[in-house]
């Protein structure tokens, strides 16, 4: 029953999804601003969709929670934000304070991304996923929260590769704030993505879902 | 389930190699290592420190000594004077129970060593702390030209009685170059790969707690009054 109401949801998204507008609407709203506005809207519906069909399950919701806590620690303790020795302490200094938010928003990003990543594999047909971007978001992210030339990776770097180490330490210090906004709009790119698989296509094969279950 | 598979050990290979860099990467409440200790020991006293011309902030015959290796392009040893050595200061330096010797270590690059050698240049006039703290609060990208030599002396004419005449011809000449890069040497003979580190103590050097990144006032209140109980206590 649960599975039929969101096949329902599905089939109404489908054709909203689409880039194009439809006929009846290019025709009474001729002003592209207007056409842009409409397929931002789809977009956001599309997005709000897949979420909604994702997160039905508790197991994907707790997935998304257990990853972006995992990602949260290693941020914040890359960042020099959470300490767990020789006391248990977590502060957010006035110069730390961007950089903790971009943080938490890749954090959330990542959890929800794994999640539905794995709510796709099982459940579509397709053979082939899109991660580059998800991976590459991701990457980023965890490299431009660590401070290279503070910390031993700056010194592995320079002594491994002398002075083309300073450079790359250099830049990863230097560009943090804006590597960071790369990576979270890698990782919205990663989202969209996955989200038009969830909304576009038919291909989800909730029977399977149901037979697995009942055997 | 192939797929799902494939992805299971990309994602559990990420987060090995994420682990991997964590661990690294980690700020560490370490001790020196044990080879080094023997040898360090007497090098890290106050004694040794303030004979070798180390800046010194507070009481000489305080109980317990920070020593704080650093860089002034480092951004997390701006963070650590500007949010955790003021509350320092004054609840353990200014009462006397604490005091804080600064060691230089330039691992940021050219401009780096420039600023240390400016800023020992400083300590011959007693004027180091303010320079610290000007440097700290002026600090930009690094080696991107904020620590110039001429950015550098327009920082010291911002210190009121500072000789602007000796500290430019220190400057220029380089005069603690050497100096600087003794205290770099000494900083990776005890094995200390980032800034900044800290190496909590008595001030004879003894009982050392090394703690490497930007750790709050609360991680050194913890140690330093474990410190100071153990003290008292015998």
């Amino acid at each position: 029953m649960r599975f039929t109401l969101k096949k329902q949801k599905i089939t109404t998204a489908t054709p909203s999804s689409s880039p194009t507008p439809s006929p009846s609407s290019s025709s009474s709203f001729s002003p592209s601003s207007l056409q842009q506005t409409m397929v931002g809207g789809r977009i956001i519906r599309a997005m709000l969709l897949s979420i909604k069909i994702a997160f039905n399950s508790w197991i994907y919701i707790a997935v998304a929670g257990a990853v972006a806590s995992i990602f949260w620690i290693i941020f914040n303790n890359f960042d020099q934000l959470l300490f767990f020795s020789p006391v248990f302490v977590f502060y957010v200094p006035q110069d730390a304070f961007i950089g903790f938010i971009l943080s938490n928003i890749t954090a959330i990003l990542l959890g929800i991304m794994v999640s539905m990543n794995i709510y796709v594999l099982k459940h579509s047909d397709r053979s082939r996923i899109s991660l580059t971007s998800f991976f590459s978001g991701s990457t980023i992210s965890v490299l431009s929260s660590t401070c290279a030339s503070c910390s031993s990776i700056g010194f592995l770097l320079v002594s491994t590769f002398g002075g083309v180490g300073v450079t790359a330490s250099t830049i990863l210090s230097n560009y943090q704030i804006p590597l960071r906004i790369i990576s979270i709009a890698l990782l919205i790119w990663a989202f969209y993505s996955i989200c038009s698989k969830l909304t576009k296509s038919c291909s989800i094969d909730y029977k399977t879902d149901n037979n697995k279950k009942k055997v | 389930m192939k797929k799902s598979l494939i992805f299971y050990i990309i994602f559990a290979v990420y987060i090995g190699s994420t682990s991997t860099l964590f661990t690294y990467n980690i700020p560490k409440a370490v001790g020196i290592q044990p080879e080094n200790n023997g040898n360090n020991n007497n090098k890290l006293s106050l004694y040794s420190l303030v004979q070798r011309g180390s800046p010194l902030l507070g009481n000489p015959s305080a109980p317990i000594t920070v020593v704080e290796f650093g860089d002034f392009q480092c951004d997390r040893c701006a963070r650590f004077a500007k949010a955790t050595e003021p509350q320092l200061n004054q609840t353990y330096i200014q009462p006397g129970k604490v005091n804080l010797v600064y060691k230089y270590f330039p691992n940021y690059g050219p401009d780096s060593t420039t600023a240390a050698v400016a800023a020992q240049c400083t300590n011959d006039q007693g004027k180091f702390w303010n320079y610290y703290d000007i440097l700290y609060k002026n600090q930009g990208m690094a080696n991107f030209g904020w620590a110039s030599k001429d950015n550098l002396k327009k920082f010291g004419s911002q210190i009121a009685g500072l000789d602007m005449q000796k500290f430019n011809s220190c400057l220029d000449g380089q005069k603690y170059l050497s100096f600087v890069q003794s205290d770099l040497a000494f900083a990776t003979s005890l094995g200390f790969q980032g800034t900044p580190t800290f190496v909590i103590e008595r001030n004879d050097g003894s009982n050392q707690e090394t703690l490497l990144g930007a750790y709050p006032f609360q991680a050194f209140q913890a140690i330093i009054d474990k410190k100071i109980s153990s003290n008292t206590g015998g």
